[in-house]
């Protein structure tokens, strides 16, 4: 995903991007996370 | 998820080690922490690995028979277990297969063959243990390959490349088994789908059929790249499971793609032999989709799967010379989703359910 960033963005605004994207992903499953321990949704999986 | 937390909290001191301790104690200290973790999670799971380490480690290395029966030996006994507790396991399905029994079977078979084949080098019980003991992917998989596991301690030093890849790895896993199949797929999609008027039967049952699938596929590939990442923070690269399955154009190159481990695995030990003994490819191709099959359980509903399975790799055999244009291979990418979630129908119902789905989804009254 870096690599494809860096070929239309300068560096530095592809590291930003990227430290977004993580962010955004960490958030989320913390979100997730806190809901399935909360009951709110079940797990469907193994 | 309880599992997969569990072997997380019991891999932070095993990574901590791994990087802490001086290099000869640090394989030691991995088999320790697995060993405490399968004890822990099931005392019987960790009596039947051991055993099976030991076991088949004196027979091949230590025990004063020829090499020939040795294999045989290893290689009977492994396979009786497999089969046996697959059978067991089926008949009582209150009982529970010992854990990762269906992925370290496969290992020591591959220890076994490429053993008699003069393949391995490094005989020592230490690395033996290790391979067999190696948390990340204990429980369900990648197979990953004794030759690469020994080059991979060999040349390990701290790498920051490894350890920023391992935890991309783990938070990808993470997404993939929360946010998109456990939230996206399963609560929010299902929930649309769920208020889709019943006059829309066939669009409901249809989306259902996939959701089912899709959520499978995102959770495997989710624990297939938690268990990469782990590994890579430990130093190790294992073999990936998963690679755009969904973006092959035919049957032949999505089993390519999907599950790896295990396919690359029956097609070394399986599908080559059987192809070049019968001189007949598509016989092998049968048969190895079976066994396949068949390895996840032995019931009616997979020996079906598996057939469909190598029907569709029959079919991409059939049309391989034609001609392909982008249009054609888009064309196979929707035939090759639509068919996977489709014979996937047969193991996710009961098999009445199944056959009702199919019903609908086929406009048969």
């Amino acid at each position: 995903m870096y690599k494809f960033l860096t070929t239309f963005l300068p560096k530095p605004l592809a590291n930003i991007a990227m430290a977004l994207w993580y962010f955004l992903l960490i958030i989320m499953n913390l979100y997730c996370g806190i809901a399935f321990a909360q009951g709110t949704f079940q797990y469907v999986g193994w | 998820m309880r599992l997969l937390i569990e072997a997380i909290l019991f891999a932070i001191p095993m990574i901590l080690l791994a990087w802490t301790l001086p290099k000869k104690y640090v394989l030691l200290s991995q088999i320790i922490i697995t060993a405490l973790f399968i004890a822990y999670q099931s005392p019987l799971s960790f009596a039947i690995l051991g055993t099976i380490t030991f076991g088949n480690y004196y027979l091949l290395h230590k025990a004063v028979l020829r090499k020939s029966i040795k294999f045989v030996i290893s290689l009977g006994i492994l396979v009786l277990l497999i089969v046996s507790a697959k059978i067991l396991f089926t008949i009582h399905d209150h009982w529970i297969i010992p854990l990762g029994m269906s992925y370290y079977i496969f290992r020591n078979i591959h220890y076994t063959i490429e053993s008699y084949n003069g393949r391995i080098q490094n005989e020592s019980l230490l690395f033996y243990l290790a391979y067999n003991f190696f948390l990340p992917v204990l429980i369900i998989g990648p197979i990953n390959r004794y030759p690469e596991f020994i080059r991979d301690w060999q040349r390990r030093r701290v790498n920051s490349e490894y350890f920023s890849l391992g935890f991309q790895r783990i938070l990808y896993g993470f997404s993939k088994i929360m946010i998109i199949g456990s939230y996206i797929l399963s609560l929010k999609l299902s929930a649309i789908i769920s208020n889709i008027d019943e006059s829309k039967h066939w669009l409901k049952v249809y989306l259902e059929t996939i959701t089912v699938v899709l959520n499978a596929y995102f959770q495997f590939a989710g624990y297939s790249d938690i268990a990469i990442g782990i590994s890579l923070l430990l130093g190790f690269r294992v073999m990936e499971n998963f690679n755009f399955p969904f973006l092959a154009s035919n049957m032949q190159e999505f089993w390519s793609k999907y599950h790896m481990s295990l396919t690359s695995f029956c097609r070394d030990y399986i599908y080559t032999p059987l192809a070049s003994y019968f001189r007949r490819p598509m016989l092998g191709v049968f048969i190895t989709m079976i066994i396949i099959a068949l390895w996840h359980e032995i019931t009616l509903p997979f020996l079906i799967w598996g057939s469909l399975q190598a029907f569709g790799i029959y079919l991409a055999f059939i049309f391989k010379d034609t001609p392909t244009s982008l249009v054609s291979k888009n064309l196979g990418r929707v035939f090759v989703f639509n068919y996977f979630c489709l014979s996937c129908v047969i193991i996710d119902y009961e098999l009445a359910e199944a056959l009702d789905i199919y019903k609908t989804l086929f406009f048969i009254n």
